[in-house]
């Protein structure tokens, strides 16, 4: 088997499902009890979101868990909204998550506007800065865009939102760029900053949301008080604890981006000779790397694929014939080519030979398949 | 004073000197359904019930029975020795939220001391006098208390009667096979042909690669609700993608749908041959698409002669076949968007008016037989 899907989930390392375990079945107290197991497990807690937050380069600030990223974005526009809100601005290219709560906030009655893509995939800065003015009241941009890998320069939105108009929030969906690009949330000037665990090879269920300021965020779930007041719930020990494992493995960002890059060009190498399209440039993350297949469907080439044990995904969300895809097409790709569109994530765990025999397969695919429907 | 469920059959009345088997083949389906409560389905006085269940599992009991074919209409009843004071005393204490009412008594017992319509007044009038809002109205009532006096000594009583799915008792009527495409017709006409006491297996045609593990879930999960009302169901999957190939590779391309179909009609009447299934069911409605057509549809006809197409839906508008997909609770998995065989290699212009002699024609440039042999071999088969 060969997985090159990790951009949607990553298999949970074993010193993960190690510590999950320990949390499930020996520490499972709950943090919230008074007695010493309990304190203790507060502790460890304690002690996991500060590890995550050096992970993030952030100074001050805190860690809120969530149950997943899409939870954790939610929160980020939801929990920030205020009475006298007037406008929010989001990227074409964000995460449903995001892009689907602003349409919500939008029918409510919010004005929100979309800052148009480049052909490269990240935003268009410009356009961006004529969007911001003194009555934008908050930001979100995705950090690495989910199916083209595009990287935008948080630092670069973050002076931009300073020049125009400094009290607007600016909310940052990292989840394709943690653990995988150098993230310094102090630097950039973030107020908050989505990411998720079952991305970097830690159990799923489990995900957070930084908070520069606490006071930013009002809850959307109530109950107990748990994650300073703003997220009531029984905290998910054994998945919290699993992703702090998680996140110590991360290891040299520098080096595995080096060596992910490294594996993007062999696959890309293998391809060369055909009549395929990369939608994303050479700048963008190695870690995702979006392909458009002339004159075939990119669903067949992804069962094709498929038969052989190797696993991608189709570059449209969705597999029906008219439902296109809203990143790609915000990058000016047609909607005929996005129908022949798949997308390959790699991680620091694939090797070399694997990515020889995908790319060699999927070539050999795609010649059968143009064979087939001439 | 027990609580009881009053099951009302429908046609079999008409069957005269054949009704005992009907009724027979009903009360085991409706004992089938019913196999994971703890309950009896019984009869007594002319009646059949369900009795001794536990109260905790009634509405799931009546949600089950409601699918049962050959059910007309059912009702929650208590089960009263029929004296005049018991049941007065039962009456006295209803509690009617609706505007208007009647009483209806049937008097099977005739000891009975008091005559149907005397006892209507009578326990009307004890229902206005503890209801004050309520009035009578013998035509357009809101609820119709049934009072039902049997000869075994005991009556029934009950406030509500709630439709059932009617028709006839599964397997009365013969055994056939259904194209089940994923779409929103085949289900309905599924329903439509079962509820006319014909069981049923199913063929779904799919097209790996083309067509994804997803869709045939979506057939898997469609097979599953159709239990509901079906039982057990066999499903045979056939897989398609090389006999579209071919005739992709060979045949003029406005033909594609037509070859298909009648690929499809004469992998399916093998099917039926070989396991005594004794018709083929498909959820075509004339005109829907172009397949559809009568020509389209007398050259798929004759693809094989030996087992008959039903196609239950002929006559449907495509908003009556929605409503019943809602009814049954399959609309919204039908919608799911996957492709589906039939969007394989979809030719622009499909021939809406197929030739029977151009049909022959294009079919001398395949190798059917073999592609059949084929197509069979590959089969895998599922029960739900």
């Amino acid at each position: 088997m060969i997985y090159l899907d990790n951009a949607s989930t990553t298999p949970m390392l074993p010193c993960a499902v190690k510590t999950y375990e320990k949390y499930a079945a020996h520490n499972f107290y709950n943090p919230s009890a008074i007695y010493k197991p309990s304190v203790q497990v507060k502790q460890d807690i304690i002690q996991a979101k500060q590890i995550i937050k050096k992970s993030l380069g952030a100074t001050t600030g805190e860690i809120i868990f969530t149950s997943s990223a899409t939870e954790a974005n939610n929160l980020a526009l939801i929990g920030s909204l205020r009475s006298n809100f007037k406008k929010i601005i989001i990227s074409s290219a964000e995460h449903a998550s995001i892009y689907n709560v602003a349409k919500h906030l939008e029918e409510k009655g919010l004005n929100v506007d979309f800052c148009p893509l480049q052909d490269n995939g990240q935003i268009d800065y410009e356009a961006l800065e004529n969007m911001i003015d003194g009555n934008t009241n908050l930001i979100s941009i995705v950090h690495v865009n989910n199916e083209t890998g595009a990287i935008n320069d948080i630092k670069r939105i973050s002076e931009i939102r300073n020049r125009k108009c400094k009290n607007a929030i600016l909310h940052v969906d990292g989840v394709q760029a943690f653990s995988k690009i150098k993230i310094n949330l102090s630097y950039f000037g973030v107020d908050l900053y989505t990411i998720s665990s079952h991305k970097i090879f830690g159990p799923k269920g489990i995900a957070c949301l930084y908070v520069k300021n606490k006071n930013l965020i009002k809850p959307m779930i109530f109950g107990g008080g748990q994650e300073d007041n703003i997220r009531s719930g029984t905290e998910n020990v054994p998945a919290i604890m699993s992703f702090k494992t998680a996140v110590e493995e991360i290891g040299d960002i520098q080096q595995n981006y080096e060596y992910v890059r490294q594996l993007r060009e062999l696959f890309i190498e293998n391809l060369k000779h055909l009549s395929v399209k990369i939608n994303t440039s050479d700048n963008n993350s190695p870690y995702i790397l979006s392909l458009c297949f002339k004159g075939v469907n990119g669903e067949t080439l992804v069962h094709m694929l498929e038969e052989q044990e190797i696993y991608i995904s189709t570059g449209s969300a969705c597999s029906s014939h008219n439902s296109g895809n809203r990143v790609l097409s915000a990058m000016g790709v047609s909607n005929m080519d996005i129908r022949g569109c798949v997308r390959i994530s790699f991680s620091k765990y694939n090797t070399k030979d694997e990515i020889i025999t995908a790319s060699k397969t999927l070539a050999d695919c795609y010649c059968k398949l143009l064979d087939k429907l001439r | 004073m027990n609580k009881v469920i009053v099951l009302r059959f429908g046609e079999l009345y008409l069957k005269g000197k054949n009704r005992s088997y009907f009724e027979k083949v009903l009360i085991n389906n409706i004992k089938k359904s019913l196999n994971e409560f703890n309950c009896h389905v019984i009869k007594s006085g002319g009646r059949y019930f369900v009795t001794q269940y536990d109260e905790f599992d009634e509405q799931q009991i009546i949600d089950k029975l409601t699918k049962v074919f050959g059910l007309v209409s059912l009702s929650r009843a208590v089960e009263v020795n029929s004296d005049v004071d018991e049941i007065k005393d039962y009456v006295s204490n209803l509690h009617l939220d609706n505007k208007s009412f009647r009483v209806s008594v049937t008097r099977a017992d005739k000891n009975f001391p008091i005559v149907s319509s005397e006892f209507e007044k009578i326990l009307g009038g004890i229902i206005l006098k503890n209801n004050p809002d309520i009035k009578v109205s013998l035509k357009d009532f809101d609820t119709e208390v049934v009072i039902d006096i049997r000869e075994n000594k005991n009556t029934y009583i009950s406030t509500e009667k709630i439709q059932c799915a009617g028709g006839m008792p599964l397997s009365t009527a013969g055994n056939g096979l259904l194209l089940l495409s994923g779409g929103i017709d085949s289900p309905v006409a599924a329903y439509m042909i079962a509820r006319r006491g014909m069981s049923l297996s199913a063929i779904h045609f799919y097209s790996f690669p083309y067509t994804s593990e997803l869709a045939k879930q979506k057939v898997f999960t469609l097979a599953k609700k159709l239990t509901e009302y079906l039982g057990n169901i066999k499903l045979y999957l056939c897989k398609f993608t090389h006999i579209q190939e071919e005739i992709h590779k060979h045949c003029s391309p406005e033909y594609m749908i037509t070859l298909m179909r009648r690929f499809m009609m004469k992998i399916s009447a093998r099917i039926c041959k070989q396991n005594g299934l004794k018709a083929i069911i498909t959820g075509e409605n004339l005109g829907q698409v172009a397949s559809q057509t009568v020509e389209s549809m007398t050259v798929t006809n004759f693809a094989q002669t030996e087992i008959p197409i039903f196609r239950p839906l002929i006559g449907f508008d495509k908003q009556n076949i929605i409503e019943i997909a809602n009814m049954i609770d399959t609309y919204n998995t039908s919608i799911l968007p996957y492709e589906d065989c039939c969007t394989v290699f979809l030719p622009k212009n499909p021939i809406i008016k197929p030739k029977m002699e151009k049909v022959l024609i294009e079919e001398k440039k395949l190798d059917i037989d073999n592609l059949i042999e084929e197509a069979i071999n590959g089969l895998e088969i599922l029960e739900f």
